[in-house]
């Protein structure tokens, strides 16, 4: 079998290749979506970790000049 | 209205239509595709309506198929095993179609025996081999058969 | 955490902490990973190049490898849902109601896998991309459920709402499942009957193929719902202390 007789499946490489080549793409899109969720997530915690040093600081201050 | 109440409300509507839908979808198949459904006995019965689109069912009579040298046109007969139809159709026809298959043809019947078809659709049979294997299969279940008849025959000449 | 006397049960205590798994699963990951990658490997040099070609639809049934696999999981998938929420609503397990968030998208894409892949093989088989019967309307059904439940888990503000309300739908649409399944027994469909396991139906040389890809896509589903759910925990643990030592930032 030559390489173009694999890629042409007879007459059906149409579908056979569309078949496997979109559900490639939505299995990547798929992880895509979870890293891009993963860095929103990251994100948030940060804020969140930057909001707490922050209210920490500010006490530490106050008694300071008390 | 408060505005998280309205979120809400539009979220529950949403819902309920999305699950309707859904439920609507399903019934649509279970019913109304079963209606329009005949078999060719009941077509040349005269009980399927003229200048509707309906859908006939039955298997391509061995030897009908008759295709037009230069476009896609095609003729080919089905029957349900009382009663045969005529199909015509112009465009390319599902790769499971041949003589002896399954098939379902959508259209519009010109006369009570003739249907112009706009769709072709073949039955699969859930059997999947090798080209190879078919061929023996074919030509054991051949041989099964002549030596069967050959039995039948002498069974037939030692009476 | 876990009563020891009980041993028998500690698993199952243990898959309710979301640090436990958290910490256990990023060990698991790279093994499943290993795994995965060498079946779909063999999988798919017999899918696409190492098996027959069918007596009568040729180079198509090449497209059965994953069409039925996906099918199967879509199925699985929205049961696992299912039960997930059973177990949150009566034993109220946060993971529970976690695990059944997380499979929600990765059910949605398996059915969305089927529907094209279905379309993609009818296309020149049957000679249509769709009809409605039974079989792909009730598959497309599948796919709205799997969109309502997303829409309906993150339309809530309050998470435990959510969780319930979500996890209700859950149960009633699983109702939808075993009418995928019989579909193609009760009712006249121009989808084919059952064969995946039926003897005699699909040629061995064919069946090999076919069972790698469905171990493979098992897999492939495991971890798309272990990468989820460690998201989710990271999502809902936001605010503890082990999570943020976790993560380093």
């Amino acid at each position: 079998m030559t390489l173009q007789e694999f890629f042409a499946m007879g007459n059906h490489g149409f579908y056979v290749w569309w078949s496997y080549g979109l559900t490639l793409l939505v299995i990547v899109l798929l992880f895509i979506g979870f890293a891009w969720y993963k860095k929103q997530l990251l994100n948030k915690i940060k804020s969140f970790k930057r909001e707490i040093g922050q209210k920490a600081r500010s006490v530490k201050t106050e008694k300071i000049s008390d | 209205m408060k505005a998280h109440r309205k979120k809400k409300l539009i979220t529950i509507l949403s819902s309920l239509v999305l699950l309707s839908t859904a439920v609507g979808l399903l019934l649509y198949a279970i019913g109304d595709y079963a209606d329009a459904f005949y078999e060719p006995s009941r077509v040349v019965n005269g009980d399927a309506p003229l200048n509707k689109t309906i859908r006939v069912g039955g298997l391509v009579t061995t030897g009908s198929v008759k295709r037009a040298k230069d476009s896609l046109y095609v003729e080919f007969d089905i029957t349900d095993n009382q009663e045969v139809i005529t199909i015509t159709f112009d465009k390319s026809l599902p790769d499971l179609f041949r003589e002896g298959q399954g098939i379902m043809a959508e259209g519009k019947l010109v006369d009570s025996k003739t249907l112009k078809a706009t769709k072709v659709l073949a039955k699969h049979d859930e059997k999947y081999m090798p080209p190879e294997i078919a061929e023996t299969l074919k030509k054991s279940h051949k041989d099964g058969v002549k030596k069967m008849e050959q039995q039948g025959e002498k069974q037939k000449g030692s009476y | 955490m876990a009563n020891s006397s009980m041993s028998s049960w500690r698993w199952f205590h243990q898959l309710g902490s979301p640090k436990w798994f958290y910490q256990k699963s990023a060990k698991w990951l790279p093994w499943l990973w290993a795994i995965t990658t060498m079946l779909l490997a063999f999988g798919l040099y017999y899918s696409l190049y190492a098996s027959p070609v069918d007596y009568q639809q040729g180079n198509s049934v090449r497209i059965m490898y994953i069409h039925v696999p996906a099918a199967a999981l879509s199925m699985v998938g929205y049961l696992s849902m299912a039960v997930c929420a059973v177990i949150g609503l009566v034993w109220k397990m946060k993971m529970s109601f976690m695990a059944m968030r997380a499979i929600a998208p990765i059910g949605a894409l398996f059915t969305l896998i089927t529907l094209f892949t279905g379309s993609l093989w009818g296309l020149p088989t049957w000679g249509t991309w769709w009809e409605w019967d039974a079989r792909m309307t009730s598959e497309l059904v599948l796919l709205f459920l799997y969109l309502g439940f997303i829409a309906l888990h993150s339309s809530f503000s309050d998470r435990n709402k959510a969780d319930r309300s979500a996890a209700i739908l859950a149960i009633v649409g699983a109702i939808n499942v075993p009418i995928i399944y019989g579909s193609v027994k009760w009712w006249n469909t121009l989808h084919q009957a059952y064969s995946v396991t039926k003897k005699g139906a699909i040629a061995p040389e064919m069946q090999t193929p076919l069972f790698i890809m469905i171990g493979a896509f098992y897999l492939l589903f495991a971890i798309m719902v272990i990468v989820r759910l460690r998201l989710e925990i990271i999502n809902r643990e936001a605010k503890s202390k082990w999570l943020q030592a976790e993560i380093t930032l």
